[in-house]
Order: C-alpha cells, then structure tokens, then sequence
C-alpha cells in the first residue's frame, strides 16, 4: 500500500471567505463562481459556523490548478486558504 | 452597455422593481454611466441624484432605495464582497450611503445584476426573490414582524434555496426608526443614514438572491496578476496580522492612549474601563472562531458567545464603533452587555453607532436633570446601566414608550426634548467613535462628510500614524509629516481632499475599504491595475481620482440642492467650545478661526466658493457634471 497527496480539512480554521472556491472556479474556463468549485462552504445554521466540503474527486487526484507562487504541487484551493483550514497531506492509496 | 460584447467587470444589467404595480425591468448599465462613476456607490449616486428632487420625501414611495455592486465586486479581487446602498436618508433628509460587507453583493454579481433600483410602496408586506433571470416580488406578510435573523432563515426556506442570500430589514425598519439598517448574512449591517427606514417604507421586507451565471474579465491573465499584487501588498502590510485577529477592536487601545476615544456623550475622550474593551478581552473570553467577507486574505470578523448570564447571547461582530458607541460613549465597561446589545441591533435591525449617540445623549440628560424617571418610561439612564440600554434598544425598535421619540434620532428627538447642545453631530448624522478636538483632519472630514457626521467618506489613518506612512504620504500627496502631525491644521484640507477622492474610487470598485485607502495597504495603482485587467478599460490613476472627485461634488451638489452650505460644515458646538478636560490629548479642542482658514483652504482645493462651498460653474464643467 502507497501514499498519496491529498487535501486536510480543519474546519475550527474556517472564516467562511469562500477564498477556496473563488481560486478554484477561477483557473476554470467561463466565468467565476464560486458554486462551481470543486469545494463548497456549508453555512452551519446555529451559531453561524462554516464547514468546507470537498469533492471526492479533489481528494483523489490532483486537480492540476497551480497557483504560480506555489512552489510545491499544491491545489489553488489549498493555496489561497490563509487561514489554515486546507492542508496538503499523505493519506493510504488503496489503488496500490 | 452593448448588447452584442461580452461584459468585463460590469454585468451591464440594473434591475429596476416598481412595488406599486409589483413589476420588474432589466435596463441596460450604460456605458457612459459606469465610466463616469464606476459603479456601487458612484453609479447609486448618480441614480439617485437624477431621480430625486429637494421636495421628495425620503420615506415616500416615488424615493428610490439603490443597491449596487462595483466592476470588481465578486471578482477574483481581494475582498471585493461590499455592497453600497444609496437613498435620500430619513435621518438627515439629505445624502444618503451606507456600504456592508457579507456575501450578499457578490450573489447579486453571479445573478448577473449590477445595480436594483427599489421604487413605490407595495400594498402588503412583500420580499423580492432573484433566482437569477427569474425575479418575483412575494407575498411577505408572514415574516413582517420577524427579527433579521428569523427573516433571513423564514425566507431561505421560503423559496426553498438554503444558499441563497438574504439582505433584509427588522422590527426598527418596519417601525421606520430613522436609522434602522439593512442586514446582511445576519450580521452585515448596511446601517448609517437608515437605508432600513427606507425599505420599510415601501414594505419590502428582504431580497434574497441566488446566482449561477458568474463574471467574465477581460484579461484573465493580467487580472491575476493585478490581483497576485494586490495580496501581496495587504499580506505584506505591517498591520496585517492585527487585523486578521481583533478587526477593528484594534483601534480601542490606540483610542484610549491617543486620547480619542469618546466617553460619556463626548464628555471626555478617554474612559477608565478602556482596558476591559480590548480586542485581547473579547478573544480571550469571548470570540468563538474568526470570520470572513465574500473573497478576504484578512477576516477581520469574528463569532462570539456570552455562555450565559443576563446577557447570554451570541452573534458576529463587533467593530470598534459598536464597542464604543454601547461602550465607552454610554460609560459602559461590561462587554457581555456591548455584545448582547450588539446583536439585539443586528435583530431588530439598527445603526450601532446611531443607536449608541442617542443612548448617551439622553443620559446626559438625565445626568443633567433633563429627562427624569418619568419622561424615560421609569428608568434610571445613568451612564453606565446597562440594563436600562437593553430595554431602551427594544423599546426604540418598537417605537414603544419613550423609544418612540429616541427613534427619531437624538438630533430630532432633542428639538423635541431639549438637550441640543448635548448632541454631537453634523448636519443631523450622529459622530463616530473618534473625538475629533485631537485630530484635526478628520474633525474636517467628518463635517464636510456628505452623509453628515461620518467617519467612513474622508477616513484617514495617514493622519494618526503619520510616522509608518510618512513616506507614502508624500509620494501620494506631496505632503511632509510634522511630529504629532494630527494635531496640526496645516495641510490637512489637501491630505483630507485626497482620501475623499480615493475613498469615493474604493467605495466604487466593489472593494473594503479597510485593505484600501483607509488602512493603506492598497494604493491607487493596486486599483487601477485590477480595474483595467478587469474591464479592458484603458484607465489610468489619474483618470480614477478624477472620477471620485467627479463623485463626491455630485454628492455635494446634492447637499446644496437640499439647502445645505458652509454653516453645515462646521465641528459639534461640543467640539469646538469645549476643551478635552483629562487624559493624553487634555486641553485640546477646534478653534473656531483655525477651523474656518481650514475650511477655506478645503474649498479652494476643491474648486468650491467661500460663501457655502458650492461647486463652480468652471469645477462642474471640468468634471462634466453640467
């Protein structure tokens, strides 16, 4: 079994800027917007908490959207996170 | 805007909604609107100037009520979520803006919408849902009555859209409260002037929006760049870690050690339970997680909870003004009672900082034996019972009791009351949390201010840390700092000039403010890079400063239209005649004759006569206002 690159989520970090999802839609082709990002923000309801959701598919395999800056293979969406709620890390690749 | 070209920026639609005979347009932005005024806040003003006369009423049907976006509004943008909506106030009966920040305004851009101009009454409660192309005026008679915060779940539910958002007015809007609010996303509160008095007048209770369409640029990839600039510079800047973790409660400290922070109704301009509202306090033992606008590197604000307690609560917030203006103006250490009362107004719906003026204005009056036990409905307003606020907030909300008379706003309720003299403001609009006797640039901008006694049009923080600005200050306005440089009248009209023209450009965009001109890490060339890669527009930084200056005589002439002139730019009688007695800035205040050379010299920059500061023939004909 191998390791593979994959996309942490801590939700307390969450500011709810949606700046994941607007650098996500916005190395798409067509217009921005965020809703078609591959991460969402739910809007918890009680005490107006927010929690990203991501696709499967981002977990599995990289996306290929570089920000530039970015030295290391690194989704934008992880990359325009400021406030440390999305990190790369190593998660067990079953296809192995 | 064209039909046929792609839109860059502008979505080049104004959604135009009659309530009077329940009926909605889609006009064409035209194109020679949006680059003599930009957008948001410059276009809103545009509209509003051609749609109103000196004899509407501000609460009348035929008063436009204007929401607006800007060009980069939603965009890739640094904190480009803010929202400005225009109006004639009811407050001060002349000029009116207020701008938030949330999510709401960059729906509207995904909708495809720049710009919705509210006109009429409708017969019944309504709101307004835009499902992108599809706009439908509802029957809203069920959540008339309903908090903000009701509203904006009752509605969400309504059209059956948990991710839409909801702009909506409280109880205060309904009741007409002269400064009642439009909330945004609960918390965002578009409040000054009372934009919510004048949606309750037309019975509008909410608009909710959702939007899948989304914004083109022009050049996606030198717009990323701008962009990639534009957060660098605010990652970079200095202030930059204070900000992403006490917001505006940062100011507080610096208040109290510069000797501007309003105490008891302005009576003095430092307050002994300053360190018991630090921004260090609410993180400690209030905050809960941080939170951020529509697309911000920063997240100035935050959640909070008071566990339990009278003033069990929770909620978003608060700024530095709220803190003050429940806080130190009303002689109120106890936070837990600053937060409680803070969302109590983002409830029913009202200005912070209004609400707070009034407070203290009437307790003055009861300190001063002006208003007793039984003119205030038997409580006892001393400064500083906080209890006694809770239940006057809910009273105003409700025009019950003596609240109906504070609803009107301290400025009408004392020429009700008596008490005038006690009352801080200009041309009608409560003062911020900043005594102005120390700072004499922004004892300026907040007189000439357009919305009357305003701290957000002409903001400049050049002026209280002139030493790490100094040398933007002078690449930027040619002008050298002096030791202690706010106190000074000397250069003060130009630099104060400077920052109005920039701030009505930021207030424009689509952008905050407080990573703009105000807190300095953006600079004129940041937003003129963004904007051309944006739109395509060939513009340039000169070509933008001409247009704010182009906005803010347009919102002069307005003022003058209502009768307004140079005796209504002048400081609060409290400011000009009463010295600071204690603390760092002690002595201090406006001399009366060092006001009015500055005065002077502000409108002969400005190309405005001595009598009354109206713009020249030749100024309006160089900026193309006539």
């Amino acid at each position: 079994m191998g390791y593979a690159a994959s996309i942490r989520i801590i939700p307390e970090n969450c500011r709810g800027c949606r700046r994941c999802q607007v650098a996500c839609s916005s190395h798409d082709p067509g217009p921005l917007n965020p809703r078609l990002a591959g991460i969402q923000i739910l809007q918890l309801e009680d005490e107006g908490g927010n929690y990203p959701v991501i696709n499967m598919e981002c977990l599995e395999r990289f996306c290929g959207k570089t920000h530039p800056r970015d030295t290391e293979r690194k989704p934008a969406c992880v990359g325009a996170c400021l406030f440390g709620t999305l990190e790369m890390t190593q998660r067990k690749d079953n296809n192995e | 805007m064209n039909k046929n070209r792609k839109r860059y920026g502008w979505t080049g639609t104004i959604l135009e909604v009659d309530l009077t005979r329940s009926a909605v347009r889609k006009v064409d932005l035209p194109e020679q609107l949006a680059y003599n005024y930009l957008g948001q806040a410059g276009i809103n003003a545009r509209i509003l100037y051609d749609r109103v006369s000196s004899d509407t009423d501000p609460l009348s049907p035929e008063a436009p009520l204007i929401f607006g976006v800007g060009p980069l509004g939603g965009t890739l943008a640094p904190c480009s979520g803010r929202l400005s909506v225009t109006f004639k106030s009811p407050l001060t009966g002349i000029f009116g803006d207020s701008n938030c920040g949330g999510h709401w305004a960059s729906e509207l851009k995904m909708a495809g919408y720049d710009h919705i101009v509210v006109t009429g009454k409708a017969k019944h409660p309504v709101y307004l849902w835009i499902d992108n192309d599809r706009v439908e005026v509802r029957d809203g008679r069920s959540i008339w009555g309903k908090t903000t915060w009701e509203t904006d779940e009752l509605v969400r539910q309504d059209v059956g859209e948990r991710t839409a958002q909801v702009a909506c007015i409280g109880p205060a809007g309904e009741n007409l409260v002269r400064f009642a609010a439009i909330i945004c996303n609960k918390a965002r509160a578009a409040a000054r002037c009372g934009p919510g008095a004048v949606m309750g007048s037309k019975n509008l209770k909410a608009i909710a929006v959702r939007g899948d369409r989304g914004i083109y640029v022009a050049d996606k990839s030198a717009f990323s760049e701008a962009v990639e600039e534009a957060v660098s510079a605010i990652l970079a800047d200095p202030l930059y870690e204070s900000a992403k973790t006490y917001g505006t409660l940062a100011i507080t400290p610096l208040a109290q050690a510069l000797g501007f922070l309003p105490t008891r109704n302005f009576q003095e301009s430092t307050f002994e339970g300053a360190d018991k509202l630090a921004g260090e306090v609410f993180i400690k033992h209030f905050a809960t997680k941080h939170k951020g606008c529509y697309n911000c590197p920063v997240g100035c604000s935050r959640l909070y909870k008071v566990a339990g307690g009278p003033y069990a609560t929770h909620g978003e917030g608060p700024e530095y003004e709220t803190v003050s203006a429940l806080g130190a103006k009303c002689g109120n250490d106890n936070f837990e009672s600053i937060l409680h009362a803070n969302t109590l107004c983002n409830q029913l719906g009202m200005d912070t900082i209004s609400t707070g003026n009034t407070l203290a204005w009437a307790m003055e009056c009861h300190e001063k034996g002006m208003l007793d036990e039984t003119d205030l409905d038997g409580l006892d307003l001393h400064f500083g019972n906080a209890p006694a606020m809770m239940a006057l907030i809910k009273r105003i909300a409700d025009r019950e009791g003596v609240g109906d008379v504070l609803a009107e706003g301290a400025y009408r309720a004392a020429k009700k009351l008596g008490g005038s003299d006690w009352v801080v403001q200009s041309k009608g609009m409560d003062y911020p949390a900043v005594d102005t006797r120390g700072t004499k640039g922004m004892a300026l901008s907040f007189a000439v201010s357009p919305r009357g006694g305003d701290h957000l049009k002409g903001l400049s923080l050049y002026e209280v840390a002139p030493d790490v600005y100094a040398q933007d200050i002078k690449k930027e306005t040619g002008i050298d700092v002096t030791p202690q440089y706010w106190l000074q009248y000397e250069t003060k009209a130009g630099l104060m000039r400077w920052h109005e023209n920039w701030h009505c450009v930021v207030d424009s965009l689509g952008l905050c403010k407080l990573e703009g001109i105000a807190i300095k890490p953006l600079l004129p060339r940041h937003f003129q890079r963004m904007l051309a890669a944006a739109t395509g527009w060939d513009v340039s930084v000169a070509d933008l400063e001409r247009i704010g200056e182009r906005i803010w005589n347009l919102e002069r002439l307005f003022n003058v239209r209502e009768g307004m002139g140079r005796g209504d730019d002048l400081p609060p009688r409290r400011l000009l005649e009463e010295p600071i007695a204690t603390g760092p800035a002690r002595g201090e205040r406006l001399n009366r004759e060092s006001y009015e050379q500055m005065l002077t010299e502000y409108y002969r920059l400005r190309g405005w006569d001595q009598e009354n500061g109206i713009p020249t023939q030749d100024k309006q004909r160089e900026l193309g206002l006539i």
